[in-house]
Parts: structure tokens; sequence; C-alpha cells
């Protein structure tokens, strides 16, 4: 017998209720991955390069799924150095901005670092694959300067043995939205 | 200690360093896998910790002398004698 339910105020729990049919017209997260990592990584190139803590695969269940990507990550530097961050599915760029002569084209990035400190950068980017292939999300980044500037994941630039200095952690979390 | 500066140091042609429980890995500008020297790290790794060690007097003053704002003070107040001698109580606090 179909339940139909207007204006509810409230349901009474004391029942049991098994849903056998299908609910439609609303969302929902069909699964959750998520990477988290501590390791510390770095780089002194500045073209954009494979951060390789920073990635998490998911195969999508139908094609219709969207792919909800939340990073957050706590980045530091040599000093004054500027971090590029960019989000890719494979090798395919998503959410980054256009290259235009020297600019960089990237997803997000850093004030120029204080070398004691470390920055977070977060970011979500809702993603349609249309796959339902196995799907690798993950993250590049860029120093400022090639060669003599340095961007570091989970620790700052001097790595000064001192309370200043922060050993931090990083994620990278995908869910499949289906209907 | 910084391992990642004094893998630097003594591997200049490593580019990416990835440091995880699992150990280091590194890689030169191509992507390509660099073998570690791992005595030659250490002894760069003592060395800046030497002359990391030999710079405390330096960081010590630095944190006590006066500020900036003592010093532009001392100036516009004629007061230049006063903040010699706080200076030098410093230097004395923390001899070379």
């Amino acid at each position: 017998m179909p339940f139909t339910l207007l204006k509810p105020t409230g349901i009474d729990l004391s029942q049991t209720f098994a849903f056998t049919g299908t609910v439609t017209g609303a969302s929902k997260i069909l699964q959750v991955v998520s990477t988290v990592t501590t390791n510390q990584f770095s780089t002194s190139s500045n073209t954009l390069t494979d951060c390789t803590p920073m990635t998490v695969n998911i195969t999508p269940s139908s094609t219709s799924s969207k792919v909800l990507v939340l990073v957050n990550m706590t980045v530091g530097g040599s000093a004054d150095n500027r971090t590029g961050i960019a989000l890719q599915r494979g090798s395919t760029d998503i959410f980054q901005g256009v290259d235009d002569s020297n600019r960089q084209g990237v997803s997000s990035g850093t004030q120029a670092a204080e070398d004691n400190s470390v920055y977070n950068v977060a970011f979500q980017y809702l993603d349609s694959p249309s796959s339902t292939s196995a799907l690798t999300y993950h993250i590049q980044v860029s120093a400022q300067t090639n060669g003599s500037e340095t961007m570091y994941l989970n620790r700052n630039g001097t790595n000064a043995d001192n309370q200043f200095s922060k050993n931090s952690a990083s994620s990278i979390t995908v869910m499949e939205i289906g209907e | 200690m910084d391992r990642d500066l004094a893998i630097r140091n003594t591997h200049p042609t490593i580019v990416t360093i990835n440091v995880s429980d699992g150990g280091t890995e590194a890689w030169d500008k191509n992507g390509n896998l660099v073998v570690l020297n791992e005595s030659l790290i250490t002894e760069e790794m003592t060395k800046i910790q030497s002359e990391y060690n030999s710079q405390e007097y330096s960081r010590k003053r630095k944190a006590e002398y006066p500020t900036i704002e003592d010093c532009i003070h001392a100036i516009l107040d004629d007061d230049l004698e006063n903040l010699q001698a706080l200076r030098q109580a410093v230097k004395e606090k923390y001899p070379k």
C-alpha cells in the first residue's frame, strides 16, 4: 500500500518501517572514500608536480552520479614561496584557472610564505565524471621559482626544532552523490 | 633537524621528496627516482645542526634586543646612549 505523508509533524519511531521501494527526487551519498596523510612531501619545481600523498580513488556506481571532492591541505614554504595547488581527475585538469602567459592556472594557492608558518588551503568541487570506471582524484603542487624555492606539505619551511613548527595532516575526500 | 634540506644540499638533481612512514623517496626533474646516499645526508645534517647551534647567541640576542619601536623612540627622544647600553647588556648576556 502506498505510503504518503503530507506536512508531517513527526514520525512515531516506536514502530518499525522497512523501505522496500525506491526513493526518488532526492540525492543521496552512495559512497565516501578519503585519504588522510601526514607525509611530508616537498618540491622545488615551479611546474605542477604530482603530490603523491594527496591521491584518492573511487569507482562511481552510475554514469549519472556526481563526485564531490573535498580538499584540505596544510602547506608551508621556503621564505616568500607561493605554492600553487591544482586538482586533477586522472590526467585531466578540473577546477582550475587558465594558464595565461606566465600566470599559472591552478585550483588554489597560498600567500607568500613566512617560513616558520604553515597555511591551510581548502576547497570543494562537484565533478560530473559520467563514468563507472575507477577514477583517481589527486593534487598537483608547484613552488614559485624553479629550484630556488620549495613548497612543503604538512610542515613549515624551516622545520626548526621549536614549538612554533607544526607537523600537520592533510586530506582529500570524495563522495559519490547519486539520485 | 631538516633532513629535507640535507637531501637537497647533497643531491642537487632532486626536485621532489616524499617522506612517509615507509621511508623517503626522491625524484629528479624528469620524475626519475634518485638513490639517496644516506652517509652524505647524515654528514650534511650534522653540519646543518652545527651551523644552527653556532647561531644560538644570535637568536637569543635578537629576542631580547630593544624593539624597532624602542629604537625610534630613542632617536626621537635623543636617548641613544641608553639604547646602546641596553643593547650592550644583551650582548654581554649572550656572548659569541
